[in-house]
């Protein structure tokens, strides 16, 4: 249900014209068409909702900021009225977080896109944060370097986005996640203030103000600029693939890579089902068993020692070396899954069981899900690769797919939340982490109580204090609604 | 059965789709959701479920008259779905609603009142593009040549009814062995109706060999019919042909830099969005470079925008 006020009252007109004042008339728009634009991101839930008809939330105002001081005058005025105010960078996010779920302001930070410095002496980017990933690395190539952040999402997130709900891309085992990337921040506050996190990544001056709004999800304030490293475009990157009998030995090459301390740039190991059928269909490579592939970037000699290293890791697990040319075949195609119709749709129902563990408990955390999907839905089919990986640990891209769900929306939707209610609760008990670079939203905002457990109240205590009328993306990550 | 319907499956792909977000050349300088396959496909998917949509929408019907068809999502698209079809069906089939914003309905008068002509003789047509100064070139090579022809003026009005989703008249090409088209939209209609014919840009790259000596740098702007639409591989040959040795635009080649282009008439419809296109063109140019456009609307945008463009065949004709 909406909250905010109708229409045809003054109110709503008194709304609007302070919103113009903010930042000018043209970029405070009410049009069916945008408000329905910003009604439906990549979540499952309202992409369903609208398959069926339903209406969705739509927001009241759709307002464009042009700088941080206009961010922190909406604010203001939405503090006032006790609005609610949820920012928007590319809607492609999956998990809801961008939704108006009570109507208000959505906050579309697109026209802050401008690319501020790159300082060639310290390899950074400052920008700011509506700016589209694409366009970003567009920008840093034509100076001679790159973000290394090639997600999935790269043509239509914005790196606001990717801040917000600590995004990964395909090279992060080399290069890092979002936040391993961030040097600096600029931050509106939900009361409206412009501060800025320390200028360095590592420091001794108390706790860390940036990693504390990385992944706050626009509910502790809005990032409005951004200070990134980049990096020098590598004189060689190459891929190889081999193809193990099963999942277990494919795992035990991909932790012995990491725990040799070679540095892959990228490390993608498929489960049986989602080589079957994921890899045989978009990459045409027929093959039962476990594919993985790996790659490493850098100079090309060290290129070749290190891949020469990484092929005999995985050797001592009895492969069958599927070569080189398998390998970059998977790079060439990586985001060819994410499109239609390659990618998961409706009349499907889908999700992303992301979560991340350590390799003592990965494994575990993988057929700990998969059992409570099959025993519970055995309608479902549940497939999964491991994408990002770390010294520790590796990240688990699990995913179901029934593929049809029930007629009625409301119960197509509980049939839905069910799933992930039991498949998260057991990867929790296994170790695992609700999520590793989707985030939390609306979608999992319910399960973050158990998943701190009385951490959680510090979360909350934080949220309170920075945003006392609640008006930042309310109702996401577990956080009340508008007070 | 409605024209929507005939795009079912691709509205299905693009309504939850954002892969090619990046390349919606009206989102990227509204900075807008609307601007965008993925909500022009929501809004059909309504549309093609209800037609009552469209009477109860106008905003809706208003978006798809914003559409500026460039084809390079599409292009983009792994399987190419045709975001550039659903929106030419959606405008179709909000017409046969009756539900035409005024603006369309007064510019669709505008088009039918244009007539087309037809002068000269031969089975060599041209069919000129409206813009002057590329029209004057290739009667300028066209006389050099000692090609006797036929020309008809007026077609660019045809293909705009045809974009607009109106019926658009027949061309009068009776008897015709070669259709040389100023504007590569005319080509593209024409195309859609089995008409075989050359845009200047194949017409350059079949005719001119390539130029001999040292290149000249400049910035191209490729028709986005020709890269998009019809996936020309004319144009490396038509750049040699002219002795241009294309400099980059911008940070990538994927967007469309025509300002429009393909929506035929955008500048009449919306003259504001055209300049915020032109806009977004201007910044990308490289600079002390000549700017050469592969079409006609584009260079003519150009100039009105401050930038001395030039079309393909102007480069033509003074090397002639």
């Amino acid at each position: 249900m909406n909250i905010v006020i109708e229409k045809n009252s003054y109110l709503y007109q008194m709304l609007r014209s302070e919103l113009i004042d903010a930042v000018g008339p043209e970029f405070v728009v009410t049009d069916d068409s945008d408000r329905l634009g910003h009604a439906i991101d990549y979540y499952w839930i309202p992409e369903m909702w609208h398959d069926k008809g339903g209406e969705p939330t739509r927001p009241d105002f759709v307002v464009r900021p042009g700088d941080s001081e206009q961010v922190a005058k909406v604010l203001k005025i939405a503090n006032t009225y006790k609005i609610p105010v949820t920012p928007w960078g590319g809607g492609s996010g999956s998990q809801g977080g961008a939704l108006p779920i009570y109507g208000g302001i959505i906050l579309d930070m697109k026209r802050m896109n401008r690319v501020l410095e790159i300082d060639t002496t310290t390899l950074s980017v400052t920008c700011e944060t509506g700016i589209n990933a694409q366009h970003l690395e567009w920008a840093v190539e034509k100076a001679g370097y790159s973000t290394m952040h090639f997600p999935a999402s790269i043509a239509c997130a914005t790196i606001g986005g990717f801040l917000a709900h600590r995004g990964t891309g395909v090279l992060s085992t080399k290069y890092g996640k979002i936040e391993d990337m961030v040097m600096s921040l600029e931050v509106v506050t939900p009361t409206g203030e412009i501060i800025r996190t320390l200028p360095v990544p590592r420091h001794a001056s108390g706790p860390d103000l940036t990693m504390m709004f990385l992944g706050s999800e626009g509910t502790l304030g809005v990032i409005t600029r951004v200070t990134l490293k980049i990096h020098p475009i590598p004189e060689s990157r190459k891929f190889h693939a081999f193809l193990f009998k099963d999942m277990h030995a494919a795992m035990q090459a991909g932790a012995g890579l990491m725990q040799s301390r070679l540095r892959p740039c990228a490390v993608r190991l498929y489960d049986e089902p989602e080589t079957e059928h994921l890899i045989k269909r978009v990459l045409g490579i027929d093959k039962k068993g476990a594919y993985l592939v790996f790659g490493f970037d850098g100079p090309e000699k060290i290129v070749d020692l290190e891949m020469a290293e990484g092929c005999a890791i995985c050797n001592r697990f009895d492969p069958e070396d599927l070569g080189t040319e398998m390998g970059e075949t998977w790079w060439t195609n990586r985001y060819k899954f994410f499109y239609p119709p390659y990618m998961f749709h409706i009349p499907q129902a889908f999700g992303t069981l992301d979560t991340v563990a350590t390799f003592s408990n990965i494994e575990n955390v993988y057929w700990a899900m998969k059992k409570t999907v099959g025993e519970h839905f055995p309608d479902a089919r549940f497939i999964g690769h491991f994408s990002h990986w770390y010294d520790w640990g590796c990240m688990l891209y699990a995913r179901f797919i029934f593929d049809r769900f029930p007629e009625d929306p409301a119960e197509a939707a509980a049939l839905y939340n069910r799933v992930w209610d039991l498949a998260i609760r057991a990867a929790i008990r296994e170790g695992g982490v609700i999520n590793e670079h989707h985030g939390v939203g609306l979608k999992l905002g319910r399960l973050m109580p158990e998943l701190y457990g009385p951490a959680f109240k510090i979360l909350e205590d934080l949220k309170n204090q920075l945003d006392p009328n609640h008006i930042m993306n309310p109702g996401k990550m577990g956080f009340q609604g508008v007070r | 059965m409605s024209q929507l319907e005939k795009f079912r499956e691709d509205i299905h792909a693009c309504r939850y789709c954002f892969m090619c977000r990046h390349l919606s050349a009206v989102g990227n300088v509204r900075f807008s959701e609307a601007d965008t396959p993925r909500v022009r496909a929501l809004i059909a998917d309504l549309a093609m479920r209800n037609p009552a949509v469209f009477a109860a929408h106008p905003e809706y019907v208003e978006t798809f008259y914003d559409s500026e068809l460039s084809g390079a999502n599409r292009f983009h698209c792994v399987e190419h779905y045709d975001e550039v079809g659903i929106v030419l069906a959606f405008r179709r089939d909000a017409i046969a609603a009756g539900a035409i914003p005024e603006r369309v309905k007064t510019l669709a008068a505008e088009l039918r009142a244009e007539p087309v002509k037809s002068s000269g003789s031969g089975d060599f047509i041209y069919i000129a593009s409206g813009y002057a100064p590329a029209d004057d070139a290739v009667e300028t090579i066209l006389k050099k040549r000692k090609i006797a022809h036929r020309t008809v003026r007026g077609a660019e009005s045809a293909a705009a009814l045809a974009v607009l989703g109106f019926d658009a008249p027949a061309l009068p090409l009776d008897g015709a062995k070669t259709v040389l088209c100023g504007s590569p939209a005319v080509a593209w209609l024409l195309r859609e109706r089995q008409v075989c014919t050359r845009t200047v840009d194949e017409w350059l790259a079949a005719e001119f060999p390539a130029r001999p000596g040292r290149k000249t740098p400049a910035a191209y702007l490729p028709s986005d019919y020709l890269k998009n639409y019809l996936q020309s591989p004319a144009i490396p040959a038509m750049l040699a042909a002219l002795g241009l040795e294309p400099v980059a635009i911008g940070a990538n080649a994927e967007e469309s830099y025509t300002a429009g282009e393909g929506a035929v008439v955008l500048d009449r419809l919306n003259p504001a969005l055209v300049k915020q296109l032109a806009l977004r063109v201007v910044e990308a140019l490289p600079p002390d470079v000549p700017v050469v456009a592969g079409s006609p609307y584009t260079a003519r945008i150009l100039n009105e925008n401050g930038v001395a463009a030039r079309t393909t065949a102007e480069m033509a004709a003074a090397l002639c």
